[in-house]
């Protein structure tokens, strides 16, 4: 598809001319259009892509868009929009995988397809090449198609061949080659003015070479292109495969009850997990979707805290989900999606298996069922965090995070502040610095309840500095009869006002047990946490 | 006596935490051994487990030889500030300690301190925290958990809003033989707990929480003021199990020694009530 950039913007350039045109439904109509692709290029702005009409008046890609201008007044100026081809693109070669399951985008403007064994199906390869040439003349694009034995023949035959489409028998497609230029050869602009300086100028002048000499003359990735065009060297089309998609949806009449909706939820969780079972796959997070005539489609998503396919679990949180739905308005259609997907990977057994028989509720499911009814952020599992600020001392992740850890797999290692120093030395300085460096002192005792922000408390104390000796909180006065402190914590200097706090930690004439601090930036004394 | 010292944390708090001690051998022991005694409880004449002993002898021997599986247990603290929580985790960990089933902590409050609990030894890998601000999703969420078989042991910040709720809870943990633990600062009417840990706020002086810190712990005993303790301090905390449909038992004198990160349990004889001390003089 040498002219892909410019027919797929030949469109807007028409737009562009007549706003109220429609797009250019065929080639012919597009090749019309004189356009000029740009491309910034430092301070100077050049054509990246021209159309036909434009290479004919001699306007070349990489010309400064001024000169370009200067040959051809009448062209239409368009920014080159890369990504929407690259997108176009791989559009492109899945609207392909109609003559072949293996199709692969080649950017910027090229499809490769391995077509061996599907010209059965097209009663011939030149019916592939022709209804493929026609099927994208169809969508505005012009086209070259050709078959060969390789994927180097075929892509030299498609680029630089005389016609549009063509088909080279097996085994002989070398003498179509001899007369092609060398840039079919998928070589780079250096490789081919080296050899057009010593005056090779077809691919049959280069086969005559030696081929000993040419690594050394050419480098490395002529000899690779040769070997590829003629079939000495392995190729493959690589072709990504998308990923299936798996859903299931049911339509029923219009209907207010939700007996009806738990009903065909149940049917189409049953059809989606038939499906996953078929594909190999669980569901990591699936999104539903109940429609209505009479007003827009309700949505949600729930989240799974590991893949699963268990028709029991997800049927609970899908109806679980749906007792949200509006039904004021009669629903008539669910579908319910695996959004996202895993491969499957069932458990392997232990040879003392002290789980519980597997009628039991899986964990993940009861950690699904408590965020679906609490919400993702009320289900947490806390980490530690290397941090002296209390406060920041933890953060609370969701009960199962990205990469599917659970609460009851095994832990990783350790985790936070323990991970520096309990792993092994990796260098011989770390050794010796471990070696040398005194052991950091433990932090104190830490209260089991952390209040969400210092409250502010009247303190008596005997000296400025010392232990407090009472202190009003909850509307009463605290006799302290024992403190123990001050713990100093000094830091935070790097995210703004400095953290300075003096922590003691007393037990009052009740008997409870408080944290306090007193600022040191401020002099005021906290009630920080509980003992609790 | 008994002295069982505490595991390290396995998270860490700070920069300053000990290393992780790996005991995944001595787990896959213990799980083995509970594995061996579940399959000796099917066979016929066989008894199941109802018990998990603590570790601690004396509070052991108190809860009539450990903690009741499927059950609940009620810890019942007049006042906030009085380590309830910290004995409800601490049981919960004991639970948990033979298998690798998670702890749930539901905390309606959202105050919980996770670097307090690794302190006392439960790996934050093992805990789940459900944060359900409201009393009734907090019930739910406490139910649907004991009800899991694949589910640890609970410790919830709350009791139960009335009797109906109190049985409900009661009956997921039996269905489950799971353990529940209820922490809260009022004894429900219509308890449904197995047993129950009264932790009473008394003063320090009358002995029920005092702290002997180094050679500053007179003055606490003495109830006056003490200007300050350079040390870690050990906290004494006199705990009463009542088992339900029986006479409340012996006192139990927990100590936590901060520094050690080790818990010492001692049986307080001569304290039952009603009973008459004696002493005798030369």
């Amino acid at each position: 598809m040498p002219f892909l950039a410019t027919d797929l913007a030949s469109g807007d350039a028409r737009r562009a001319r007549e706003s109220n045109a429609r797009p250019p439904a065929d080639v012919r109509a597009a090749a019309a259009i004189a356009l000029l692709l740009t491309r910034p290029c430092g301070s100077a702005v050049v054509v990246a892509h021209a159309s036909p009409a434009a290479r004919a008046r001699g306007v070349r890609a990489g010309m400064v868009l001024g000169e370009a201008r200067a040959i051809c007044p009448e062209a239409i100026v368009l920014p080159h929009d890369a990504p929407r081809d690259a997108r176009t693109l791989e559009h492109l070669a899945v609207w392909a995988q109609r003559f072949s399951p293996i199709v692969a985008s080649e950017p910027p403007d090229a499809l490769l397809a391995d077509v061996s064994g599907c010209e059965r199906l097209f009663r011939g390869e030149a019916n592939i090449v022709r209804q493929a040439v026609v099927g994208l003349a169809t969508q505005g694009i012009r086209a070259r198609a050709a078959v060969a034995d390789t994927i180097g023949a075929a892509w030299a035959l498609s680029h630089a061949g005389s016609e549009a489409y063509c088909v080279a028998p097996p085994g002989r497609h070398v003498p179509m080659l001899v007369g092609l230029p060398p840039a079919a050869l998928r070589l780079d602009s250096a490789t081919v003015e080296r050899l057009d300086a010593v005056g090779i100028r077809t691919i049959g002048d280069l086969l005559m070479l030696p081929v000993a000499t040419l690594p050394s003359r050419f480098g490395d990735e002529l000899v690779l292109r040769l070997s590829q065009m003629l079939g000495r060297a392995a190729e493959w089309v690589e072709a990504p495969r998308a990923a299936p998609v798996f859903a299931a949806r049911m339509a029923f009449g219009p209907s207010e009850s939700r007996d009806v909706l738990t009903a065909a939820a149940g049917r189409v969780v049953a059809k989606l997990c038939e499906r996953l079972t078929a594909g190999g796959a669980a569901a990591r997070r699936l999104r539903l979707v109940v429609s209505y005539e009479q007003r827009s489609a309700w949505e949600t998503w729930i989240g799974l805290s590991r893949p699963s396919r268990d028709e029991r679990h997800l049927f609970g949180l899908t109806a679980s989900a749906l007792e949200r739905v509006d039904l004021t308005i009669a629903a008539a259609g669910l579908m319910v999606l695996a959004s996202e997907t895993s491969r499957w990977r069932p458990a392997q057994p232990e040879l003392f298996d002290d789980r519980p028989p597997d009628d039991a509720e899986p964990l993940g499911a009861l950690l699904d069922r408590l965020a679906l009814r609490l919400g993702g952020g009320a289900v947490v599992r806390a980490e530690a965090v290397d941090d002296h600020q209390p406060e920041r001392a933890y953060r609370y992740v969701p009960a199962v995070d990205a990469s599917g850890r659970r609460a009851d797999d095994p832990p990783a290692g350790a985790a936070g502040a323990n991970a520096k120093t309990d792993r092994q030395p990796r260098t011989a300085k770390e050794a010796f610095d471990r070696r040398h460096d005194p052991p950091p002192a433990a932090p104190g005792a830490r209260p089991m309840v952390l209040l969400a922000r210092p409250r502010l408390i009247r303190v008596l104390a005997l000296v400025p500095d010392g232990p407090p000796i009472r202190f009003e909180y909850g509307g009463q006065e605290h006799l302290v009869v024992h403190a123990a402190g001050p713990e100093r914590l000094e830091t935070g200097w790097w995210r703004g006002p400095d953290v300075r706090r003096d922590y003691f930690r007393v037990q009052t004439h009740e008997g409870q047990q408080y944290w306090l601090f007193r600022d040191l930036n401020g002099g005021d004394w906290y009630l920080h946490g509980l003992y609790e | 006596m008994s002295s069982v010292p505490l595991a390290r944390p396995a998270g860490g708090v700070g920069p300053g935490s000990p290393p992780v001690i790996d005991a995944r051998p001595a787990v896959r022991l213990a799980r083995a051994r509970r594995v061996l005694e579940e399959f000796t409880a099917r066979c016929p004449g066989g008894s199941r487990p109802r018990r998990l002993a603590t570790g601690l002898d004396a509070l052991d021997d108190a809860l009539g030889g450990g903690l009741p599986l499927g059950a609940l247990c009620e810890i019942v603290s007049p006042r906030c500030g009085c380590r309830a929580l910290s004995l409800g985790l601490w049981l919960a960990r004991s639970a948990a300690a033979s298998d690798d089933r998670p702890i749930f902590l539901i905390d309606p409050s959202g105050e919980f301190y996770p670097p307090a609990a690794a302190q006392l030894g439960v790996s934050l890998d093992r805990l789940v925290c459900v944060r359900a601000p409201r009393i009734d999703e907090a019930t739910w969420a406490a139910e649907q958990i004991l009800r899991c078989r694949r589910a640890g042991p609970v410790v919830a910040r709350f009791s139960a809003a009335d009797a109906r709720a109190a049985r409900r809870l009661q009956l997921a943990a039996e269905a489950s033989g799971a353990l529940g633990v209820l922490v809260h600062h009022r004894a429900g009417a219509g308890s449904f707990a197995a047993v129950r840990i009264d932790v009473p706020g008394q003063a320090a002086s009358s002995g029920a929480i005092r702290v002997a810190a180094g050679s500053r712990g007179d003055g606490a005993r003495r109830g006056l003021p003490v200007a300050s303790g350079d040390g870690p301090a050990t906290l004494l905390l006199r705990v009463r199990v009542v088992r339900r449909g029986r006479e409340p038992g012996v006192p139990v004198l927990l100590e936590w020694a901060d520094a050690s990160l080790s818990v010492h349990s001692h049986a307080v004889p001569g304290d039952r009530p009603g009973e008459r001390r004696r002493a005798a003089g030369a």
